[in-house]
């Protein structure tokens, strides 16, 4: 008796919509997962989170408004995302806050840690996780994802000095407790 | 000239617009070690910023939960306190509205006070020196009572069980716990009206 064949559409037809969902998935999934990372400070409820944001962008696509910028809009569902996160799972939150710990593979020599030590990367970490939630999103968008001060304020409703101000006060910070370990 | 940055100083330049502190920028044109400390600022926050990310990169929760034991530990620990806590204070409020709603504890001195109420309905312990068997007998009495039947056989009951007088049990307490004292004898009956050689121990009244 042969195998039931199972009708499959080929790349090509598929539709422009969904090629682009994939596309977005694609091209943002890590950066999402990474933010939600700093923010959360747990790998699996950030996965948990960054799933959610994708479900609504595709929920977004359905129904809503295609917003200018997919870039901005995930990135303002991520950190609104994880705030629920914070109120909703406050109990899981205050248990595992501060306890955030670095994978082994941390310590795995690369061009960004030849120059910085597993104890300095750990401590900087632990650094961070003690920022105001304002200050490491202020740092992520910033400086991790390159945004400038005028698109950081208007994703986090911020006035431009604001934005400098909470940027001064994370790195000086983190400055701190990087030469503090050296 | 301007004096020297400052850390905080050169960390606000290394944050401001190319249009922000023009006399700042005038300075380092001219003091190369403020330039050099500038351009260090900057290659530390490309550092800060490359391990951060590096880090989120590879955060993993299960595996270094291992790795340290004591941080776990620390975790139960509070956990056992929130709890211990949380279940004291539970406890506490559940004790307090019970109290506030006219419960009290329950001791020897209720279960007479209760025994003796319950007399005046045709059932009674026997007052002083309560014992263990005077309150079988009064239970017993009771469930008897409620039943409207007399004490089934082989089942303790008390001398105004018998006899109907509430005040039976009371008459004869002094001689029934002195027959009681004696380790010999299982059982005691008494009958009101009867005088006191008649309250003897149940062996001696089947001697007699």
């Amino acid at each position: 008796m042969g195998e039931m064949a199972i009708p499959m559409r080929k790349p090509a037809e598929l539709s422009e919509h969904q090629v682009t969902a994939d596309a977005l998935f694609r091209g943002h999934q890590q950066r999402i997962v990474r933010l939600c990372r700093m923010l959360l400070g747990n790998p699996d409820d950030a996965d948990e989170v960054s799933q959610e944001v994708f479900l609504k962008m595709l929920s977004q696509r359905e129904h809503g408004p295609e917003p200018a910028d997919w870039r901005a809009w995930l990135t303002r569902v991520a950190i609104n995302a994880c705030h629920d996160r914070h109120r909703s799972g406050w109990w899981k939150w205050w248990k595992r806050d501060g306890r955030e710990l670095l994978d082994t593979d941390l310590t795995s020599r690369d061009t960004v840690h030849e120059a910085i030590s597993h104890e300095q990367t750990e401590a900087l970490w632990v650094a961070f996780r003690k920022l105001t939630p304002r200050q490491q999103e202020v740092f992520i968008l910033r400086q991790v994802e390159g945004w400038s001060t005028r698109e950081t304020g208007v994703a986090l409703e911020l006035s431009e000095q604001a934005v400098k101000l909470q940027l001064f006060r994370a790195l000086r910070r983190l400055r701190e407790s990087l030469r503090s370990h050296q | 000239m301007k004096p020297c940055l400052d850390d905080d100083g050169l960390l606000q330049l290394y944050l401001a617009d190319a249009s922000e502190y023009p006399a700042h920028r005038a300075h380092l044109v001219e003091c190369s070690s403020c330039a050099g400390r500038l351009q260090e600022v900057a290659r530390e926050a490309g550092t800060i910023t490359s391990a951060l990310a590096h880090a989120a990169n590879h955060l993993n929760y299960r595996s270094s939960a291992r790795a340290n034991v004591f941080a776990r530990i620390g975790d139960g620990f509070r956990t056992m306190v929130v709890f211990s806590g949380a279940a004291a204070f539970g406890g506490a409020a559940a004790f307090a509205v019970i109290l506030a709603l006219g419960w009290r504890p329950v001791v020897a001195g209720n279960h007479l006070a209760q025994a003796t109420t319950v007399s005046a309905a045709g059932v009674v312990a026997p007052a002083g020196g309560v014992t263990a068997a005077s309150q079988m007998i009064a239970s017993n009495n009771m469930d008897s009572a409620d039943d409207n039947a007399l004490p089934g056989t082989g089942a303790l009951y008390s001398a105004e069980a018998v006899s109907g007088d509430p005040l039976a049990g009371l008459m004869y307490d002094s001689s029934t716990s002195a027959a009681n004292s004696d380790d010999d004898d299982d059982m005691l009956f008494c009958v009101p009206g009867d005088d006191g050689s008649m309250c003897s121990n149940s062996s001696a009244g089947q001697q007699g």
